[in-house]
C-alpha cells in the first residue's frame, strides 16, 4: 500500500512533467491553491495563537501560584493539548510536503530545476519575488517576537501551558515566511497555457 | 513579477507568426523557456543584448526590425499590399 501511494506521488501526482503540474499552471488553480495554502496555515497557526492570547489575558494578574482559574477555563488540560498537538502534527506531516511540492509546480517557470532551462528571465522573475516577499518576512518576525515578548510580560499562570504553543505559532509563521515568494508568484504568475505556447499564433 | 520599467516596443509575436513558429519552438531554438517569449511580447520583459541578438538570429531580421523604443507604425492594407509586390 505504501508503495502504491509513493508511486502515485512520484508518478502521476507531483511529477513535475505530470498532467497534474500542467494543470496547476492555469490561473484559477494557482490563486485556487494560493487561498488553500493560507487557510493551510491559518488554520495551523490560529487555534494555537488564539489559546495563548486567551491564556494571557484571562490569567493576566492572576500570579503563576494561582493556576485553579486556568483549570477552571480549560477542564483535563492535559489530555485536550496531547490530542491537539497528535491532530495538529498529523495534519502537518501528512498534508506540509505535499502542499510544499504543489506550490513549486505551481510555479515551476520560476523553480531552477536540473535539466530544465532557467534563463535570464526566470531569475529576474525569482529574484522579484524574493523581494518582495521581504515585508511579509519581517512582518512574521515582529509577530513572533511581540508574541513572545507578551508572553515573558504578562508571566500568568496560563504562560507555562502556553510555551509549547508558542513554539507551534512559530513554526507556522517560519512556514508562512519561507513560502512567502512561492505563495507571491503562485498569485501574480501570467496565464500561459500549454494551447498558446504550443500554438503557431 | 513585471518589470515596470519596460520601454521598448516589438514586432516579435508578428514576426514569429509569420513564420509559423509557436512560442515553444522558438524558445526552443533561442535556448529560452517559452513562457519568457510571452513575457517579452507582452513587454513585460525587456530581454538582455545577448538574447535579443539570438532572437534576431533565429528571426532572420536585424535587432531594429524586432525592438524600438518608439511605437512602430501600423501597417495599413495599401502598405501590405505594396511589401507584398516588392518582395
Amino acid at each position: 500500500m505504501e508503495m502504491l501511494a509513493r508511486w502515485v506521488l512520484k508518478h502521476r501526482f507531483l511529477q513535475f512533467d505530470s498532467g497534474f503540474a500542467d494543470s496547476l499552471q492555469r490561473r484559477t488553480a494557482r490563486r485556487t491553491l494560493a487561498v488553500g495554502s493560507l487557510l493551510f496555515l491559518v488554520i495551523l497557526g490560529l487555534p494555537p495563537a488564539w489559546l495563548i492570547w486567551t491564556a494571557l489575558s484571562v490569567m493576566d494578574g492572576v500570579g503563576l501560584s494561582d493556576g485553579s482559574r486556568w483549570h477552571l477555563i480549560f477542564p483535563a488540560s492535559g489530555p485536550y493539548w496531547l490530542a491537539y498537538a497528535a491532530v495538529t502534527l498529523l495534519v502537518y506531516f501528512f498534508f506540509a510536503p505535499i502542499w510544499e511540492r504543489m506550490l513549486y509546480l505551481a510555479v515551476r517557470f520560476a523553480i531552477p530545476v536540473p535539466g530544465y532551462t532557467f534563463d535570464e528571465h526566470q531569475q529576474s522573475v525569482l529574484a522579484h519575488a524574493r523581494v518582495a516577499a521581504q515585508p511579509f518576512i519581517l512582518a512574521a518576525m515582529i509577530l513572533a517576537m511581540a508574541l513572545g515578548t507578551g508572553m515573558i510580560a504578562a508571566a500568568s499562570a496560563g504562560w507555562p501551558t502556553s510555551v509549547p504553543l508558542y513554539a507551534w505559532v512559530c513554526v507556522t509563521l517560519g512556514l508562512s515566511a519561507t513560502s512567502a515568494p512561492l505563495l507571491l508568484l503562485v498569485w501574480r504568475l501570467p496565464d500561459d497555457t500549454l494551447t498558446e505556447i504550443e500554438a503557431a499564433t | 513579477v513585471t518589470d515596470k520599467s519596460v520601454s521598448f516596443h516589438n514586432r516579435l509575436k508578428m514576426l514569429r507568426v509569420e513564420r509559423g513558429l509557436s512560442r515553444k519552438e522558438l524558445a526552443d531554438i533561442t535556448d529560452v523557456h517559452p513562457q519568457t517569449i510571452g513575457y517579452i511580447e507582452r513587454r513585460q520583459f525587456n530581454p538582455s543584448i545577448e538574447l535579443a541578438l539570438r532572437l534576431s538570429a533565429a528571426l532572420g531580421v536585424g535587432l531594429d526590425a524586432i525592438f524600438s523604443t518608439e511605437p512602430f507604425e501600423l501597417l495599413d492594407d495599401a502598405a501590405l499590399l505594396a511589401s507584398r509586390k516588392a518582395s
